[in-house]
C-alpha cells in the first residue's frame, strides 16, 4: 500500500547536499524520461529541470551500447567540458547526477558519486516497488 | 585519372597504413585497450585500429545524438566524456576537428585514457594533413 513507504523529500534533499563541497557544486535525482525527483545545488529556476532532461537523454544513447554482444548496461557516465564536469549512475530504477568545477578531481567525482547512490539505493528500491 | 592522381593516391594509402601501424603500436603498449577509432566531426570514420566491433558505428552515432543536448549543459565545450559498462569502458576524447574513441577494460585507468589525446596529438596532426591533402 502506499502508506508503507513515504519519501520524505526534505530528508532526501539534505542527503543530496552531502555531497557538495568546493568542487562538487550540485546532485540531483529523476526518472529515466528525465523528471526530476529531488536537487541540491542547482539554484533556483529552470536550470536543474533542463539538466535532468538533457543528462536522461545522453544515458537513453549510450544505454545497451556496450561493446561485448553491443547489449550491455550502461552502468555510469563522466563528461569532462572546458568550464565543468558532470558525473551520472544508476540507483534503484532512478538516476543519480552530480555536477562539478572543472578543477574537481575526476576519481573523487565518481567516489562521491558511488558512495551516494549505495547509500540511497536500498530505500530508493523500497519506494520504486511500492508506487 | 592521370598518373599525378594515382601517385598520389598510392602515397595517400602508404601515409594511412602508417597511422594504423602506430595505433596499432598505442593498442599494444597501453594494458587494457582493445580499439581505438577516429573519426571526423561528423562522425565519418578516418582511421581504426584493435579489435573490430559490430557497436562501433553504434557508439558514433550515439555520441553524435548527444553532441547537442551535451552542448546546452552550459559547461562550455567538451573534452572528454567516458562511458561505464560492465565489460567495457569507453572514452571519447575531443580533438577538433576529430574525435578519439578508445575501448578499453572496465578497470583501465582513465587519466591513462585521457593522456592519450595528448599522446595522439602528433598522430592527429599527421592525419589532418593526409586528409587536408586528398583531391
Amino acid at each position: 500500500s502506499i502508506g508503507t513507504v513515504m519519501l520524505r523529500h526534505r530528508t532526501l534533499i539534505e542527503v543530496l547536499g552531502q555531497v557538495n563541497s568546493a568542487e562538487v557544486t550540485g546532485a540531483m535525482l529523476f526518472n529515466r524520461e528525465g523528471v526530476l525527483l529531488a536537487y541540491n545545488g542547482y539554484g533556483e529556476g529552470n536550470a536543474a529541470n533542463v539538466s535532468a532532461a538533457l543528462i536522461s537523454s545522453i544515458w537513453e544513447a549510450f544505454d545497451k551500447k556496450g561493446v561485448a554482444g553491443g547489449r550491455e548496461d550502461l552502468k555510469e557516465v563522466v563528461i569532462m567540458c572546458e568550464d565543468g564536469v558532470l558525473g551520472a549512475t544508476k540507483v534503484a530504477n532512478m538516476l543519480l547526477a552530480l555536477k562539478a568545477t572543472s578543477a574537481v578531481q575526476p576519481g573523487i567525482l565518481r567516489a562521491k558519486m558511488h558512495k551516494l547512490s549505495e547509500f540511497l539505493d536500498e530505500p530508493l528500491t523500497q519506494i520504486s516497488k511500492n508506487i | 585519372m592521370n598518373l599525378f592522381h594515382y601517385s598520389f593516391l598510392i602515397n595517400s594509402y602508404s601515409k594511412m597504413v602508417e597511422v594504423g601501424r602506430s595505433l596499432q603500436e598505442i593498442i599494444t603498449s597501453t594494458p587494457g585497450i582493445s580499439s581505438i577509432f577516429i573519426t571526423d566531426r561528423d562522425g565519418v570514420p578516418i582511421a581504426s585500429s584493435g579489435t573490430e566491433t559490430r557497436s562501433r558505428q553504434a557508439l558514433v552515432q550515439s555520441y553524435q545524438m548527444t553532441m547537442e543536448p551535451a552542448s546546452k549543459l552550459d559547461m562550455g565545450p567538451q573534452k572528454y566524456a567516458f562511458f561505464y559498462y560492465d565489460q567495457r569502458q569507453v572514452a571519447v576524447i575531443t580533438v577538433h576537428p576529430m574525435v578519439i574513441f578508445i575501448v578499453a577494460s572496465p578497470d583501465t585507468n582513465s587519466g591513462v585514457l585521457m593522456s592519450m589525446g595528448e599522446r595522439m596529438e602528433p598522430l592527429l596532426q599527421q592525419l589532418e594533413k593526409i586528409i587536408g591533402d586528398l583531391p
